[in-house]
């Protein structure tokens, strides 16, 4: 048994392997980036697919992933109705749609950011040494095999710069868009390069949306946030049921700079979030917030590294999941704080809320402390609906359904509403907290 | 002291205030326990037969069990052998009168600020003191009795009320249960009783005051307290003990009881002798086991602790939850400095249908301490929709002390809410220079934040005990800010 | 008011000020301007007194008082407030109560009654208001959990609640965002009057367009390189700290 899964995990590896010269051959990757790539194939080589024992992905099971044969994704078409309706009111002059990692100008309008904010191709983006530099190291010491993948593929893909002392008024908005497939399954690689210079503030959401589902969705994200800068960060998952969705981001905070970021999960097959984040300097803040509502078999899986560099910083997480059905949910999550991160303050905690026996929820909330002078504190809960105040709504004439709902929502309403944007807030309860509605039994 | 130049833990010394010995002539047994010794306590204490057969059961059990090796706690075997297991202030006979206590004992429990005459006894406050493992006195008996309360001297509920102490003496810790609590039901020599009688709310707080004056006595009180449906009491509890070189073994058993919608809250003020803060020479080993069984449904068992003393300290207040819908809530807060040892915390059994437990753990250490939480949290198979919420904080004083938590987590089913929370943290020399630099001393910073700190579990306590405990607090930070 | 001459000053074994002459007067806002390491925030401290920092030589003169004599408290209560870089958490502390504290320490200093929580809480509300602050800060613990704009908001909080006679604001501007910027900038500007002084130590100018200084020093290396008018800041914007060190 454990060689014939040794087995398929090597032919999962070469199947990659072979992907990889189908790039190389056919798709062509720019001479700049050629390097990068190898490097991150060389990095993947090392890493390798992960067995179940593997620490990162303790909860989350690859196997079923890796072992789907994919297929680079070739441009599909998309109807610019199917864009308007995923572009947030207020974004209208300010989205940037990425069809399948590749950002469509003609399905994109950017004139409401002015000069503030210099956009440009990944290519370009890394004639910048600082960006290129960051990008080579980031790819060393890669630990995610995924996100390698993501690496040794990446051609496509913006930078954005929010240029010094420049404050963005309109939310920004990021599409991805990806055309899925209607037979064999497909991989894309989206890199998104984010770069605030001091004192620049930036406020954007990412969604991500499907056409049709059966792919792979393998994207990458750097937020490099420099002196004094803030970035007010919301990302919306909404992929098919049938995408695989795994994201990486990573996170680099200056002195002084801010970072305050909520995911909403909608859960496919599998979703896995990895954040990795480093307060880097003095006067750093960090906040992440995340809510996934996952029925039937849906999974979203969160592993999270933060690493306190610097003294004077704080960093908080706040995930909550409401699994229904069969549906499972998982946090792993870290946070290290390094001898010289002296008055650190870090708070990490993990609701879950489970509506069905069948459903499971995993927790690792760690710390990993180093200095002697902070206050870090980490919880968890797993837990069903109150029974007492269920039975209080009902002696007010609620039904035991409509109760439920009620109770339900309340519970995710405490993240929901920390995501500052309206637009997204109102979509949320409309979407994410509807699919409890519809009774899975 | 080695670490005097650091300003933050020098604040936590203070000398033991309650360190001086009493001359009373005292009637104590030759050291040393057998079979005879435990038969001669019952004699003594003139017992029937059922409390003897008690004893010799438990003694037997004991002679089978080993001191427990568990705790986070260092310290060398302890002699059984050379304890004196009796020992009380002479005349032995029963008192009638607050008059015939010696007048040597009633002055040390005024210096303790526990007067016990008529004229000067808290109002409030009935009080049992003992003394030595003895009751000398108790207050307010009468007003008690009139709405039906027993609360007495547990000896002289063994003569009195026979019947009730056969039903439940054992029943919530078994003679058997652990090595200390066979010791102390084969041992024990005195403590309170207390008969809470059905729909009756206690018109006040019953409080026991502990002292151990005699060297090299062993102080074994068993408490037990009944609360009948729909009724309720707090109960406080304080401890002291003279300053002696050599260390004292304290070996209590507390049991409480209630009945359907019954509500017991406990609370200790326990500031025993801790031993000499440089060397950690002498103290007190307080070895206690305190667990309440909430028999009847709907009823509800609350554990409030300021442990500020013992040169070591193992104790879990516990909650046998049974009753379908039934509470029990631990709230403590435990100092250790000096070369203090403490491992502390509780066990929840929950076994009832929607039990209710609630855990909030406050422990500061300082100097060269040490300070565990140690919690259990069990689910049986039929606590269905069970809850419990845990919340255990640590304060750091300085960087020689240390602190740890050991939360256990057993569940049987899987209709279970539990929470936890967990911090550490420091008080900072930082933290007190932004206090002086708003023009607030140290002292007071000192205070400000160690109140803050401690004030989910002191809003707990009954008023008395609250000033009291903060006083405690403060009177541990005293002398040495400046 | 504040009379500093030739001082030296460190922290451990390394010295950071060398030899810092300041005179600042009543009604008079300064500006000290540097980059990071330069010794602006030692300055600061050594002002109010922290006991890691060390003057070696050198006097500072506080309403012709010698202030180096006095401890941090006694110099708080004879009119010193510092607004922190990093103000200090304190949990469990309730941030009104923590303001009553302070409040009360100068009632005692001055020879006044104490004030009691009820009356307490319309001097705090007025001053609330005038900031316009949410009651979230009278009810949290004192900067437990706030994030950075929310410390720097309380303390020009308990800057308006202390009335000081010299603030000194350290970095009260870095890690605010442009929105918060402007609330705390206005707050100073209603506390400042001919009667007080402000000393601001900042990293970027930008504060400066908000709270008109009248002086601007510029601290490198432990020394004054440059002292003027409001506009030298403008200059410092626009060719950042670079020229202070010259390459060889």
């Amino acid at each position: 048994m454990s060689s014939a899964l040794a087995e398929n995990k090597n032919s999962a590896e070469s199947a990659f392997f072979s992907l990889h010269k189908t790039f190389l051959e056919k798709v062509k990757p720019h001479a700049e980036l050629l390097p990068l790539n190898r490097s991150a194939l060389g990095r993947f080589e090392t890493l390798r697919f992960p067995d179940r024992k593997h620490e990162m992905f303790t909860f989350v099971n690859t196997k079923d992933l890796v072992t789907s044969s994919f297929s680079l994704q070739t441009e599909n078409p998309v109807q610019s109705e199917f864009v308007r309706q995923h572009v947030y009111a207020g974004c209208e002059q300010s989205h940037l749609t990425l069809v399948d990692g590749i950002l469509r100008p003609d399905l994109s309008d950017a004139t409401a950011l002015g000069t503030s904010v210099k956009i440009e191709s990944l290519v370009e983006a890394a004639k910048s040494e600082s960006v290129r530099n960051s990008l080579k190291i980031s790819i060393e010491q890669e630990n995610d095999v995924f996100a390698s993948i993501n690496s040794s593929f990446m051609k496509q893909g913006i930078g954005l710069r929010v240029f010094r002392n420049k404050q963005v008024g309109v939310p920004l908005q990021i599409l991805h868009v990806s055309t899925g497939s209607g037979n064999g399954s497909v991989m894309t690689v989206p890199r998104v390069f984010v770069h605030l210079e001091p004192l620049a503030e930036l406020k954007l959401i990412t969604k991500y949306v499907g056409v049709k589902g059966n792919y792979f969705i393998n994207a990458v994200q750097d937020f490099t946030v420099e002196d004094d800068a803030a970035l007010t960060y919301t990302q919306v998952q909404a992929d098919p049921d049938d995408a695989w969705h795994f994201s990486k981001n990573r996170i680099l905070l200056k002195r002084n700079s801010r970072f305050f970021g909520c995911q909403a999960s909608n859960g496919t097959r599998l979703v896995r979030h990895h954040s990795e984040a480093r307060l880097s300097a003095p006067g750093g803040e960090l906040e992440l917030n995340g809510v996934s509502v996952l029925v039937e078999d849906e999974q979203a899986h969160n592993f999270i590294r933060i690493h306190h560099e610097a003294d004077h910083c704080t960093s908080s997480q706040h995930f909550k999941n409401i699994i229904n059905d069969r549906g499972r949910a998982s946090f792993d999550g870290t946070v290290i704080v390094d001898k010289g991160a002296q008055l650190t303050n870090s708070g990490q905690l993990i609701d879950n809320l489970m509506l069905s026996d069948d459903g499971r929820a995993d927790c690792k909330p760690n710390l990993m402390i180093f200095a002697d002078d902070v206050k870090c504190a980490h919880g968890a809960t797993v837990g069903q609906l109150d029974v007492n105040q269920l039975f209080y709504l009902k002696t007010r004439g609620l039904s035991e359904l409509v109760a439920k709902k009620l109770l339900t929502r309340s519970f995710a309403e405490s993240i929901i509403q920390k995501i500052p944007f309206p637009q997204v807030v109102k979509e949320l309860n409309n979407t994410l907290l509807k699919k409890l509605e519809a009774d899975h039994g | 002291m080695e670490n005097k130049d650091d300003p933050i833990s020098g604040v936590l010394d203070n000398e033991y205030k309650y360190g001086f010995v009493t001359d009373i002539e005292s009637d104590t047994f030759a050291k040393g326990l057998n079979e005879n010794v435990v038969r001669a306590i019952s004699r003594k204490k003139n017992e029937p037969e059922f409390m003897l057969n008690f004893r010799l059961k438990a003694y037997k059990k004991w002679l089978t069990m080993k001191q427990p090796a568990w705790p986070n706690v260092q310290y060398p075997a302890i002699d059984f052998q050379n304890i004196s297991y009796f020992s009380a202030p002479k005349p032995k006979k029963k008192l009638e009168s607050l008059g015939e206590v010696d007048p040597e004992v009633l002055r040390t429990f005024e210096k303790l600020g526990i007067p016990l005459d008529e004229q000067k006894r808290l109002a409030n406050v009935a009080v049992d003191a003992v003394f030595d493992s003895v009751s000398v006195a108790t207050t307010h008996k009468k007003k008690l009795m009139e709405v039906g309360i027993i609360f007495c001297p547990i000896s002289e509920a063994v003569q009195d009320y026979p019947e009730l102490v056969e039903e439940y003496l054992g029943t919530v810790v078994p003679v058997g249960d652990n090595f200390y609590a066979a010791l102390n039901s084969a041992v024990f020599t005195d403590g309170s009783f207390v008969y809470i009688p059905p729909d009756t709310i206690s018109p006040m707080e019953l409080s026991t005051y502990f002292r151990i004056n005699t060297e090299e006595t062993g102080q074994f009180e068993r408490t037990l307290i009944i609360c009948a449906e729909n009724s309720y009491v707090s109960y406080l509890e304080g401890c002291t003990a003279p300053q002696f070189d050599t260390n004292q073994l304290h070996a209590a058993v507390v049991e409480l009881v209630t009945q359907d919608n019954a509500e017991i809250k406990y609370s200790t003020v326990q500031n025993w002798y801790a031993g000499d803060p440089e060397t950690g020479k002498g103290g007190i080993y307080n070895f206690v086991t305190k667990r309440g069984k909430c028999q009847g449904e709907k009823s509800k068992i609350s554990w409030t602790q300021v442990e500020t003393g013992s040169a070591i300290t193992w104790k879990y207040p516990s909650c046998i939850l049974q009753g379908d819908g039934s509470v029990g809530e631990f709230y403590s807060v435990a100092l250790t400095n000096g070369h203090m040892q403490a491992d502390t915390g509780t066990k929840m059994l929950h076994i009832g249908k929607d039990t209710r437990s609630s855990i909030i753990s406050k422990g500061i250490s300082a100097d060269h301490s040490s300070n565990s939480y140690r919690g259990l949290v069990r689910v049986g198979k039929g606590a269905s929709n069970a809850r419990n919420y845990t919340q255990c904080d640590s304060m750091l004083v300085g960087d020689k002390c240390s602190a740890h938590t050991f939360p256990y987590i057993e569940t049987g089913n899987n209709t279970l809410q539990v929470e936890h929370e967990a911090s550490t943290s420091k008080i900072s020399e930082e933290q007190l220079f932004y206090f002086e630099q708003r023009g607030i001393s140290r002292e007071n910073a000192i205070t400000a934040i160690i109140n803050g700190f401690c004030k989910d579990v002191f809003k707990q306590l009954p008023m008395e005990f609250a000033v009291e405990a903060q006083k405690l607090l403060t009177l541990k930070l005293e002398n040495s800010v400046g | 008011m504040l009379e500093i001459k030739d001082l030296y000053a460190g922290f451990d074994e390394t010295e950071i000020l060398k030899g810092i002459s300041l005179s600042v007067k009543k009604g008079e806002t300064h500006a000290i301007m540097g980059p990071n390491g330069s010794g602006k925030s030692t300055l600061a401290k050594i002002l109010s007194g922290h006991p890691s920092y060390i003057v070696t030589s050198g006097e500072v003169l506080f309403e012709g008082e010698n202030l180096l004599d006095l401890s941090t408290e006694e110099r708080s209560l004879a009119g010193i407030f510092m607004g922190f870089q990093y103000p200090v958490e304190i949990p469990g502390v309730n941030n009104a109560e923590f303001l009553r504290m302070a409040y009360n320490a100068r009632q005692v200093n001055e020879g006044k009654d104490e004030v009691d929580p009820l009356d307490f809480d319309d001097i705090l509300q007025e001053k609330m208001d005038l900031l316009s602050m949410e009651s979230k800060y009278k009810e949290r613990s004192c900067n437990d959990g706030f994030s950075g704009g929310e410390k720097k908001k309380n303390e020009i909080l308990q800057m308006a609640i202390l009335r000081p006679l010299l603030s000194v604001l350290d970095e009260t501007d870095s890690g605010l965002d442009i929105d918060a910027l402007r609330v705390v900038a206005d707050g100073v500007n209603r506390l400042k009057n001919k009667d007080n002084a402000l000393i601001l130590i900042t990293h970027y100018q930008r504060l400066l367009d908000h709270i008109e200084p009248d002086f601007v020093h510029v601290l490198s290396k432990g020394t004054f390189v440059k002292s003027g008018g409001k506009d030298l800041a403008h200059d410092l914007e626009a060719q950042g700290y670079d020229w202070l060190t010259p390459t060889n």
